[in-house]
């Protein structure tokens, strides 16, 4: 005489008989498997993948619009960010129309800030562009100027013909998720432009870069201090990475001070193009030093 | 001769319990498990402690449980088990983790490598019916991996489903995803 666990069995899967006992479908395929299973499986995808696994069938797509497969893959306090989106919490918003919200470019600060969330991976980023800097001689025509690129995500850069003092400050207060983050200034050195349809880096300014090297720092203001510093050389948009931040409790915004400066006045240096900062998810911090 | 720690306590656990339990699978397989094994099988454990039965040496049938995955979900169960014993022991020692963690990875590729998409549906069924927790996870990520990155028609052959999309619908789709898939500034 034995046990039967049939009786534990009430209308998981596959075709149920009223007895209680399951009968397996005679031709097996994935696609018999519990719903439970799909969900599981989906929740092991990145969301493009979700997204594109949405396009399989009805099954799927409504499996992939399922508010507890975005939760998991949305930042801890992603509230905290669609407020800032939004301004405030829009009742009926379904958490994957919160990711993808949450992806698009999110402008704020009078336009000189943006941040958004990296796709696969739900990482947030941000963006300052060099309007929102404070740069030391920047309404002085002599020294520095603002100038319309397609090059640049905020389709302006300002460029240093030639100064003495150079110091690029600036700050940013945000709610990031916890983690850890790389700040990166994206510089070049040299002005591009097109020149019958060809694009030239126009370097005749360029000057000064390679006596002396430029200090990058920034603070946090929990404490922490990030410094680098090297010569100037690369004729092409290239991140400088400045340095590492932690963020271990996202429910306060995190402040950040940043800056950049060369301040010998033994010589001056000139011919420079600024475009932004940018924090990324350190994860990124190889890839972005590689550009 | 020195002592060999891991393998002892691998050992003390076996000799410790020698208990079984027979299961019987629909198509006429028996099998003898262990019983640290079987109560891997959250089904199995409810079906002992919820119940408040006593353990005695009685058979178990398991509708809707054939002997070949049974026997593949036995080989996990046990080699998962051992794994953990390993861990244990090795813990505090990086070097001794990190070879337990490389000997688990090459046990688990070998073991999905072996497996058809129709068996890995098979175990899926049986692991789900089962309730064991860990071999799930296990093969819900097999799965994944089978079918990250391949496209719409390699997928829906994996898991032979229909497309039954209007093209209207697929039109909506196409416009529900399309953040998903386009650029945003440097990346």
């Amino acid at each position: 005489m034995g046990a039967d666990l049939s009786v534990f069995f009430s209308g998981i899967t596959g075709s149920n008989c009223s007895n209680g006992s399951l009968s397996l479908q005679s031709k097996p395929s994935l696609g018999d498997l519990p719903e439970s299973c799909v969900a599981l499986v989906l929740a092991s995808l990145d969301p493009p993948e979700i997204c594109k696994l949405a396009r399989l069938n009805r099954a799927f797509r409504g499996a992939s619009w399922a508010d507890f497969l975005w939760e998991s893959k949305l930042p801890s306090n992603y509230q905290v960010l669609v407020r800032k989106v939004f301004g405030e919490l829009p009742g009926d918003l379904g958490k994957r129309e919160i990711y993808a919200r949450l992806c698009q470019a999110n402008s704020f600060d009078c336009d000189t800030k943006k941040f958004w969330m990296h796709k696969s991976t739900g990482g947030v980023c941000l963006s300052i562009a060099s309007k929102g800097l404070s740069i030391t001689g920047i309404d002085d025509r002599r020294y520095w100027s603002h100038i319309p690129t397609e090059e640049s995500g905020f389709r302006t850069v300002a460029y240093v013909q030639q100064i003495w003092w150079f110091e690029v400050d600036g700050e940013v207060e945000f709610p990031f998720p916890t983690g850890t983050y790389s700040l990166f200034f994206r510089l070049q050195l040299g002005q591009t432009s097109k020149w019958f349809g060809r694009q030239i880096c126009n370097t005749e300014h360029v000057h000064g870069w390679d006596i002396k090297p430029v200090q990058f720092q920034l603070w946090t203001s929990d404490g922490q201090h990030a410094a680098s510093k090297c010569l100037l050389n690369v004729t092409k948009w290239k991140y400088y990475h400045v340095g590492d931040f932690v963020v271990d409790k996202s429910n306060a915004a995190t402040k950040i001070k940043f800056s950049m400066t060369q301040i010998d006045c033994t010589h001056t240096k000139g011919g420079l193009c600024l475009d932004s900062v940018v924090i990324y998810p350190s994860e990124f911090r190889e890839r972005l030093k590689r550009f | 001769m020195a002592d060999d720690g891991v393998n002892t306590k691998v050992e003390a656990v076996s000799k410790a319990t020698t208990e079984t339990i027979e299961l019987r699978t629909e198509d006429g397989g028996v099998f003898d498990v262990d019983k640290p094994v079987a109560m891997e099988f959250l089904i199995l454990k409810s079906f002992y402690e919820d119940e408040g039965r006593v353990f005695d040496k009685t058979s178990i049938r398991l509708p809707n449980v054939k002997q070949l995955e049974l026997s593949k979900v036995i080989e996990y169960c046990t080699r998962a088990l051992e794994f953990g014993a390993k861990s244990a022991a090795a813990a505090g020692d990086k070097d001794a983790e990190r070879m337990v963690r490389q000997e688990r990875e090459g046990f688990e590729a070998e073991f999905v490598d072996e497996l058809s998409n129709e068996m890995l549906k098979e175990l899926i069924l049986a692991v789900n019916f089962l309730d064991i927790k860990e071999m799930l996870d296990f093969l819900i990520r097999s799965v994944a991996n089978r079918i990250r990155n391949r496209s719409v028609a390699y997928v829906r052959q994996f898991f032979d489903i229909e497309n039954d999309f209007t093209p209207q619908e697929e039109d909506q789709i196409h416009q529900e995803n399309a953040w998903a898939f386009e650029g945003v500034d440097a990346d």
